[in-house]
């Protein structure tokens, strides 16, 4: 009786976060270019104006699906998955609208989003390992939780160059996270990773190419963050690590590259070139930043929608990883 | 095929990450380079060896995704 509880649970948030998603997306497409809140599409040659930013959309049917879910389990780790991925969003929307010009100025911000996790202490300093179990990282732990979020965050807004990655990448590696959960027993996080799922896979609808809307910070940072804070207080930060790494490794490369914290779009020399053809050519220049995309295209140009087929084919790679990961660390043979 | 090397890299870095972790709980954490002295300063001097061993351990871990990428960009882009 419980588990058929659950499910109808489930699908009745899942679904609720989807048509949230999706209508009000719906409502911003039309909406944003009517005030003149559009950006260029640089990877197409007659560079069109793509509404922006959809983030709005995403953070409200996602907080309103946290909502819910707290009030049904009082969970303090649903409510601080709500207070995370409301600063972080909040934080993008400023950076949307206002565009900080500093590149220390988001991740210090971002770190104001963590506190949440340490404030409602719903974080457990003993990280569980495949194979060799749990650690005991007392006091280390907390000061990993303050760099995790911004870390994690800007590590899916640097992914966020193409159209339908972000929407489609957050899809593919939150699976992992969620199987981890069940295979664990937590169905409360479970129930509240939801949300990140259906989400991502509504806006994924108008993010896919060509793109009819961007989710500009508000989208990528909350949408970091809330996966950040699930792997978290659901204990499954080595499932999450694994999942994202795709994302974790573009934005290493793309740092120890330019040697710097930068915004993305300060960076001059861009990673990649278009052609006439519409097709995207990986830039020789040295100084051009180490890009994930750039490394794909460094083997011959592609059009837009075969980078982020190629993108998605890394991200399923990782995925497999985590779900090994999980397996290692809690599949016991009875 | 042009995927293979990235994924190359992303297993590697997946497999370095135990290793790594591995050594640092079960290898560093549990080292005493001063056995039954309890006064602060052997404790400190223990603490900050194990820190140092540690970090070196994630700067090579750094270090050798830095050269998997400049090996990776030099043989595809010259």
């Amino acid at each position: 009786m419980a588990i058929l509880y659950d499910l109808i649970l489930a699908s009745i948030i899942f679904a609720l976060t989807l048509s949230l998603t999706y209508l009000f997306t719906l409502a911003l497409v039309k909406a944003l270019p009517k005030r003149g809140l559009v950006v260029e599409d640089y990877h197409k040659p007659n560079k069109p104006k793509v509404a922006f930013p959809g983030g709005p959309a995403i953070l409200s049917s996602i907080l309103i699906a946290e909502l819910i879910l707290y009030f049904i389990y009082l969970d303090l780790r649903i409510l601080s998955i709500a207070l995370v991925t409301m600063i972080a969003g909040i934080i993008g929307l400023i950076d949307d609208k206002w565009r900080f010009r500093n590149g220390m100025i988001k991740p210090v911000l971002l770190i104001l989003a963590s506190l949440p996790i340490l404030l409602l202490g719903v974080y457990d300093p003993h990280p569980k390992f495949p194979i060799f179990g749990s650690v005991r990282l007392y006091y280390v732990y907390p000061i990993l939780v303050l760099w995790a979020v911004p870390i994690v965050s800007n590590a899916t807004n640097m992914l966020d160059v193409l159209n339908g990655v972000l929407s489609g990448f957050m899809v593919i590696t939150t699976i992992p996270l969620m199987f981890a959960l069940i295979l664990r027993g937590d169905y409360s996080i479970s129930m509240a990773t939801l949300p990140l799922i259906a989400s991502s896979l509504a806006f994924y609808k108008f993010h896919r190419y060509p793109s009819k809307i961007f989710p500009g910070d508000s989208g990528s940072l909350a949408l970091g963050a809330m996966f950040c804070t699930i792997a978290i207080v659901g204990r499954v930060e080595i499932i999450g690590i694994v999942s994202i790494l795709p994302a974790i490794l573009n934005s290493f490369f793309i740092l120890s590259s330019v040697k710097r914290l930068v915004e993305h779009r300060s960076i001059k020399a861009r990673p990649t070139i278009l052609l006439p053809n519409g097709r995207l050519m990986a830039s020789k220049e040295p100084l051009a930043p180490i890009t994930l995309v750039r490394m794909i295209l460094a083997e011959g140009p592609l059009s837009e929608r075969e980078v982020v087929l190629n993108i998605f084919k890394l991200s399923a790679f990782s995925a497999f990883l985590a779900v090994i990961t999980a397996l290692l660390t809690w599949w016991k043979i009875s | 095929m042009r995927l293979l090397p990235l994924i190359g890299i992303i297993g590697l870095a997946w497999l370095l990450i135990f290793l790594g972790s591995y050594i640092i709980f079960y290898l560093i954490t549990p080292i005493n380079i001063f056995p039954g002295k309890i006064d602060y300063v052997y404790i400190f001097l223990n603490a900050l060896l194990k820190l140092v061993l540690s970090m070196a351990l994630v700067i090579l871990w750094i270090m050798i995704m830095v050269k998997l990428r400049n090996l990776y960009m030099k043989r595809k882009l010259g």
